[in-house]
């Protein structure tokens, strides 16, 4: 899936995406790699402070995970690796909107 | 002269690798390599007259993550390894951040529910299982989680 077919309306994210998305953060402190992006992107507070995502409704925008892709270009393999890890099963065992969510960060940062 | 020119040469080239900062970037050929790997042999799951397909769903989806990152350690050891000795000799001169980066890099993705899971399963079956060459290099785990 490329990044162009991935604006999502009205995605709720689960316990268990709160969950991965606090393992993801542990990997790699999203705060800080999205700081250069702009953090207006619903991605920022998803992924630094996933804690507070839970229960909110979001629509991400194709320009916010261009924004995203950008801001994780430069994280080495070795992480990427571990995200893959974590996002790759969350796309598989979750369903609808929230599995477009999962196959979308996979895409945005493995271009 | 030449002979004196060369050591100082040798000298410089020591003192510009120690003083050379360490960095998980480091390992990114390493992780390519190992990547590549993935494309270039069929995904294909153990037979159904395995036991790994008596496991239950979750269970063989938990095992397939522990396989895909055992696979990936194995391919990566030398360069994780070799890494890892520089950022121990660092460590003693002074400076551990950067081996504390590393082992932090290192640890498992597999969460405190999915190792009860793997205990259930057991170490000889997980042994078992590494060793088939279904498990042996690296594979995309995306399309074998596809396969159950």
């Amino acid at each position: 899936m490329g990044i162009a077919t991935c604006p999502i309306k009205g995605l709720t994210l689960s316990s268990r995406s709160i969950d991965a998305l606090e393992q993801m953060d542990q990997l790699v402190d999203s705060a800080n790699q999205l700081a250069v992006a702009v953090s207006t992107t619903p991605l920022y507070t998803i992924f630094s402070d996933p804690r507070s995502a839970k229960d909110v409704v979001y629509n991400i925008n194709d320009y916010d995970w261009e924004l995203y892709g950008q801001a994780m270009e430069g994280i080495p393999n070795i992480l990427r690796h571990k995200l893959n890890q974590v996002v790759e099963p969350m796309a598989w065992s979750s369903a609808g909107k929230e599995s477009q969510f999962w196959k979308c960060v996979h895409a945005s940062y493995n271009k | 002269m030449p002979h004196i020119t060369s050591k100082f040469t040798l000298l410089l080239l020591f003192i510009c690798q120690s003083s050379m900062a360490l960095s998980l970037h480091d390992l990114d050929p390493a992780f390519e390599r190992c990547e590549a790997i993935k494309s270039q042999h069929s995904a294909a799951l153990p037979a159904k007259s395995d036991p790994f397909w008596s496991l239950e769903r979750e269970q063989q989806a938990t095992v397939l993550i522990y396989l895909h990152e055992k696979s990936m350690e194995r391919c990566t050891a030398a360069e994780v390894d070799a890494l890892a000795l520089k950022a121990f000799h660092q460590a003693v001169e002074g400076d551990r951040s950067f081996l504390d980066t590393l082992i932090k890099a290192r640890a498992t993705t597999l969460t405190s529910a999915q190792q009860a899971k793997l205990q259930k399963i057991g170490q000889a079956e997980l042994e078992r299982l590494t060793g088939m060459k279904e498990f042996s290099q690296p594979f995309s785990l995306s399309n074998y989680l596809k396969q159950l």
